[in-house]
């Protein structure tokens, strides 16, 4: 009889050697090359920067909007002050003074969160194309020129640039910037299935008439980012992704910042999810339908029973076991050490010792394909982030999701 | 309503891949388990020698008169075979966890290990009679399913082992191997019906026993006994 655990880790092996090698299969497929194309003409674009709270950083987000290639008279910069306790309002209003040739315009309305400072900047806006700028984002200048010749595709809702953390110090950050990299990879290869479920605040241009059409952000939710997204998808919208420009993101610094970011991503995710579940195995949405929405959905939760079986069954019961095992010797360790004699080659489970490699070559293809997708260099001083990523992330994310359960189960929400 | 197209084949061919990867992960378990066998298989055919060669040594003794110094090294050997014999044992046990299954080639081997433990046993128990050998032989009963303190019982004997050396040896019998009926047996002599069991000196000790209450067990047989008794 084989046991249940092996039928687990079996289980949840294939499932995720499964999904990544579907990705694989559509990489390689053709057509996956994104496509340079000319900026042939110039139209109005707005760029709205929700801010709260944002006093140390919103100078250089909003320099890094001047600094777009792109003309003058072309841009309308909407930054929406969401009731910030801090100088924020002040230095905004001071950059304007310094910059009257820019079309720069600042609203103040009191906290509301994100979705509804979008939309008063979407209300306002003069532009063909609606710009997200988070005031902690720094985009690089020729974004506009590389990302709107790809609204050529009517269909096309929303371009996404390369996302990457901005000067990525401690391992927190590290980490993140290996995920990023992988996320932006992954949303590369979901471009070619018109599978993409989320358009992250740094940067996504909109069509401003379908952002419209489909009835702006929802201001009431955790994750307005995602639910903008699917309403995209529930249109049949294209979303793509741009690999020709990138906008640098302040990434949390800390355990509990990411927590706090996390906590609210991945709960808003899950209540996206129950909004829009009626799009999960729907076939009339293609791959979005099946497999997508369907891969969304078991993607946290996989995480955290894989790694709460793989931490108590490899970790904490070994480790008790080895307590009790010592305690019932009076701690003499003499037979531990004569044990490691016993061990042999044939001793190992080669079984499960393949599935691993294999798991892990994977892994090194992905990390890979991914600095090379988003050109970055493997051997860079970011270099350790990548044992720091294949060791932790699971770890970390899955402790996010346990976080979010427990939140979900007790009723814990918090606002945006 | 637009109906979207489903990448039907790209899904087929990542199912195709993915299950060819895991057969060839299972098949690879299976080649291991083969290997294994045949080489617990070369193991047992030399302990079977060597129990073939005590049982004469033993009939040899039986019929001497000047046993004292054949006595000294014929159980220095018997004892060294002991233990290969439980180091085979341990091997054993531990391809069958790293299997995933249940290995047909396990079962043979897991009897014969079994009746060379017993055999091993029987021999010893003799040999303590005729050669009035001042050791102590614990008959250790223990099921690889269901007894979380079984492998802690192991721990403690083979840390026992390690201390009192030559003067201790232990037969460990897989208790709940149904296949062996000399197992149920030994078992109904003694009435185990539980593991972890012992049988220390003809006297039965049905639970788990840590370093302390075990050691004062054993002391408690010996003639002359070891410094650790002593010592603790």
């Amino acid at each position: 009889m084989i046991d249940l655990k092996i039928i687990f880790i079996w289980g949840v092996s294939f499932i995720y050697m499964y999904i990544v090698i579907f990705w694989l299969i559509v990489l390689f497929d053709k057509g996956i090359k994104p496509k340079k194309e000319k900026l042939k003409s110039f139209p109005l674009v707005t760029i709205a920067i929700p801010a709260y709270n944002e006093e140390k950083t919103i100078e250089k987000t909003l320099k890094s909007a001047l600094g777009l290639d792109y003309p003058k008279d072309k841009m309308e910069i909407i930054v929406v002050n969401d009731g910030s306790k801090d100088n924020t309002r002040n230095i905004v209003l001071n950059f304007i003074k310094k910059h009257k040739d820019y079309n720069i315009i600042l609203i103040n309305q009191k906290n509301s969160g994100k979705g509804s400072a979008m939309n008063n900047a979407l209300s306002r806006s003069k532009g063909e194309f609606f710009i997200s700028l988070d005031s902690d984002s720094f985009i690089k200048k020729n974004a506009l020129r590389v990302m709107l010749p790809k609204f050529e595709d009517k269909k096309v809702a929303s371009v996404l640039p390369l996302m990457k953390v901005y000067n990525p110090r401690n391992f927190i950050e590290r980490i993140q910037w290996v995920e990023y990299l992988i996320n932006v990879f992954y949303k590369l290869i979901l471009t070619s299935l018109n599978c993409i479920h989320v358009t992250p605040g740094p940067f996504p241009i909109y069509r401003t008439e379908i952002l419209r059409k489909i009835g702006g952000y929802d201001e009431k939710n955790l994750t307005e980012d995602m639910e903008i997204c699917l309403r995209l998808q529930k249109h049949n919208y294209k979303i793509v992704q741009s690999m020709d420009t990138t906008v640098y993101t302040i990434s949390p610094d800390t355990f509990g910042k990411l927590y706090k970011q996390r906590n609210r991503w991945y709960k808003g995710t899950l209540l996206n999810l129950y909004r829009y579940k009626w799009l999960i195995g729907n076939r009339n949405y293609g791959d979005f339908g099946v497999f997508q929405m369907p891969t969304v959905l078991i993607s946290g939760f996989l995480t955290v029973v894989a790694f709460s079986f793989v931490f108590y069954n490899f970790i904490i019961s070994p480790l008790l076991r080895k307590i009790y095992d010592l305690y019932s010797v009076d701690f003499n360790l003499i037979v531990d050490f004569s044990n490691v004699n016993k061990l042999t080659f044939l001793g190992l489970n080669y079984t499960n010792m393949f599935f691993a490699l294999v798991s892990f070559i994977l892994v090194v293809l992905i990390l890979f394909l991914a600095y090379k997708y988003t050109k970055e260099k493997i051997f860079s001083r970011h270099f350790l982030a990548i044992p720091l990523y294949v060791i932790l992330y699971s770890g970390i994310i899955a402790i996010m999701w346990i976080g979010v359960y427990f939140d979900l189960i007790f009723r814990r929400m918090q606002k945006w | 309503m637009v109906k979207r197209p489903i990448s039907k084949s790209k899904f087929v061919i990542a199912f195709a891949l993915t299950f060819v990867i895991f057969i060839i992960g299972i098949l690879l378990g299976v080649f291991i388990s083969e290997l294994r066998a045949s080489n617990l298989e070369s193991l047992i055919e030399d302990q079977n020698l060597d129990l073939d060669s005590f049982q004469l040594q033993y009939s040899y003794i039986s019929d001497t008169v000047e046993k004292e110094n054949d006595c000294i090294v014929v159980y220095q050997s018997l004892e060294e075979n002991v233990v290969v014999l439980n180091d085979a044992a341990d091997k054993l046990n531990k391809f069958i966890s790293e299997s995933n299954n249940d290995f047909r080639g396990y079962a043979s081997l897991r009897r014969n290990y079994i009746l060379s433990q017993l055999r091993y046993w029987l021999l010893t128990e003799k040999f303590k009679n005729i050669c009035e050998l001042d050791v102590v032989s614990v008959l250790y009963f223990f099921s690889n399913s269901e007894c979380y303190n079984c492998d802690t019982q192991g721990f403690v004997l083979d840390n026992l082992k390690h201390d009192l050396g030559d003067r201790f040896l232990v037969f460990a019998i897989e208790g709940d191997f149904a296949e062996e009926p000399m197992v149920n047996i030994v078992k109904s002599s003694y009435y185990v019906d539980k593991f972890p069991t012992l049988i220390i000196n003809n006297e039965k000790f049905d639970k788990f026993m840590d370093r302390d209450v075990l050691l004062k067990e054993i002391c408690s047989v010996y003639k002359n006994k070891p410094d650790v008794c002593e010592n603790g």
